[in-house]
């Protein structure tokens, strides 16, 4: 089955738009989640990626991360709970740990954890939604020209997986066929097998790309083309984003405390922040085109009329 | 006379001359004293059993020997008067294509339209002729509709046409196939071969290929060049190449070959419509 965050091709702004651009969007989410520690914003940035996932068409994709992102938080929230002691509402006393000595669960520790975490999540699910939306090979486009080796390095990587997957799974299927008296095979030595087989793989891959002209020093062609018309809604959106960010950063949006005690600032400007942030997900959404009939419809309606209209 | 033999008076597609090659540490060469010369617009099919060194002649034709892979080489190799063993696999990209047996390692690209582009994009075209080119090319394979999709959809038969269409981009003189049908169903296969066949009579593109599965190309092929231990063994048009190979390799015979041989019916059939005509005649 086709994993969830690979790209798909559809006719969305987001997938249009070209990898600049997107990037710079996509950028700017993950720029407030680093920027900020207040969970209301982090929410915030999490609803807009999860928001531009959806309208771009990868359900899947954010389908997935979410459920990374949030098991990932939890996880966090957890260490972070066993291993910081500070805070002052203990929430559990655990006694005496090899290691990790007295743990004593504090609410405090608790949400700094979850608060970390849930700035993962929202790294996690913006790169799911580039995964799925944004073109690789326009990417490797743009990459070529200013690293060449490095974009080389990810064309290779890039379709060696697909390549080796399929590998195991025939090698798989080879060693369940040969029938129940033969011995098992086991992981390691299908690993092996595997790897052994990808170095002969990777070189009919690097093969393909000499043979397509890749070791060329030929003049790069304009990618002309590759602008779109979304590019200035996206720049303009992760500027914004951006400007906002920093500026409210500045003016103390991030109010935002758990030790000893947990502050969450929820002011005025946390808040119009947030919901900047949050409305920044609306971005990749498509303009409903006005319908347009074509003039070869309109001269079909017309001969099916003429008719009637010479009846009458 | 023929229009082949018209062709065959302009500068050949690919003309080798006493090319002599070992791979390295190999302990044997694999190509020895091979003398070969295929006219723009022929379809020659290279016979040969496994290890003959039909894929090794294929690659020193479109310089990944010993570019790519190194090893001692003698003689002369020239591609459309370009000579193949001076430039690299790159520089040759222009005039020959070069497909392989196995699909899955042929597509280095995420989407169908990007994979064909990409040795346009290389060779730094601009974006309209390279759309152009792309559209040009997918009208011909028919796969206009695949241009969107993603190549991990694609089943081994459409992935081995874009391959195709990725090495015709560029509009090639010549076209090597490297058993091109040996991952395909029958069906695949025999579409594959009869594209071929269309595209080296309108395109005018000269076609190599070489196969394992005879029965399925020799009706579609000009001429056959059979290989044995790293030379030419034999030279000529597919019906002598029948008769050869029954005194020389029967295993190079075809079926049907085999079957009138053992019958006693002459001549050998090179495809279904020689085979019906002969019995045919016998029933008359």
């Amino acid at each position: 089955m086709k994993s969830p965050f690979a790209y798909q091709p559809r006719q969305g702004p987001l997938q249009l738009a070209s990898p600049g651009a997107a990037v710079a969007y996509l950028g700017a989410i993950v720029a407030v989640a680093f920027l900020y520690s207040n969970p209301i914003v982090l929410v915030a940035a999490g609803i807009a990626a999860t928001t531009a996932g959806l309208l771009a068409g990868a359900r899947r994709a954010v389908a997935a991360a979410l459920k990374m992102g949030l098991a990932l938080a939890a996880l966090i929230a957890v260490v972070n709970a066993l291993v910081v002691n500070r805070g002052e509402t203990v929430v559990a006393r655990l006694g005496e740990w090899p290691l990790l000595g007295q743990v004593d669960v504090t609410l405090e520790a608790i949400v700094a954890g979850a608060s970390g975490g849930l700035r993962a999540a929202v790294a996690i699910v913006t790169a799911g939604v580039y995964s799925a939306c944004v073109d690789p090979d326009r990417v490797l486009r743009v990459l070529r020209p200013l690293a060449g080796r490095s974009a080389l390095t990810a064309t290779l990587a890039s379709r060696l997986v697909p390549v080796a997957a399929a590998d195991a799974a025939r090698l798989r299927d080879a060693a369940r066929l040969r029938g129940p008296g033969a011995a098992e095979v086991g992981k390691a030595p299908l690993a092996r097998r595997l790897l052994a087989g990808s170095f002969d793989r990777a070189v009919d891959v690097a093969a393909t790309l000499e043979l397509r002209g890749y070791g060329l020093d030929a003049p790069r062609a304009r990618n002309r083309r590759m602008r779109s018309r979304y590019d200035r809604r996206f720049y303009a959106v992760a500027a914004v984003v951006l400007v906002a960010a920093i500026a409210g950063r500045a003016i103390g949006a991030d109010d935002f405390h758990t030790y000893p005690a947990i502050e969450i600032g929820a002011g005025t400007t946390t808040i119009a922040l947030s919901a900047l942030v949050a409305l920044s997900g609306l971005a990749p959404l498509k303009r409903r085109s006005r319908r347009r009939v074509s003039l070869s419809s309109r001269i079909a309606r017309q001969k099916r009329h003429a008719p009637e209209a010479a009846r009458v | 006379m023929s229009e082949l033999a018209i062709r065959r008076g302009a500068a050949p597609a690919l003309a080798v001359e006493g090319l002599g090659y070992a791979y390295p540490h190999a302990p044997r060469p694999a190509l020895a004293d091979v003398s070969l010369e295929v006219a723009p617009g022929e379809f020659v099919l290279l016979a040969g059993r496994s290890a003959s060194g039909k894929s090794t002649l294929l690659k020193a034709a479109c310089g990944l020997v010993p570019h790519f892979h190194g090893g001692e080489i003698e003689g002369e190799v020239r591609v459309a008067e370009v000579d193949a063993i001076a430039s690299g696999p790159g520089e040759l990209a222009a005039v020959v294509g070069y497909l392989a047996q196995d699909p899955e390692t042929q597509v280095v690209s995420t989407t169908v339209a990007a994979e064909i582009e990409l040795p346009l994009e290389m060779r730094g075209d601009a974006p309209a002729d390279r759309a152009r080119a792309v559209e040009e090319v997918a009208l011909a394979l028919a796969i206009p509709h695949l241009l969107a999709r993603t190549v991990d959809t694609l089943s081994g038969g459409e992935l081995q046409r874009v391959a195709l269409a990725a090495a015709l981009v560029t509009r090639p003189k010549l076209i090597l196939l490297d058993e091109p049908t040996s991952q395909l169903d029958p069906v695949a296969g025999d579409e594959l071969i009869w594209l071929l066949r269309r595209l080296n009579e309108e395109w005018g593109v000269a076609v190599l290929l070489a196969e394992h599965r005879l029965e399925r190309c020799l009706a579609a092929a000009d001429r056959v060049v059979a290989m044995a231990a790293g030379r030419v063994s034999f030279d000529g048009a597919p019906p002598d190449f029948l008769a050869w190979a029954r005194g020389a390799d029967p295993a190079l015979t075809t079926p049907a070959a085999r079957l009138f041989s053992l019958a006693g019916i002459e001549p050998l059939p090179v495809g279904v419509r020689d085979a019906r005509q002969t019995l045919r005649r016998r029933e008359s």
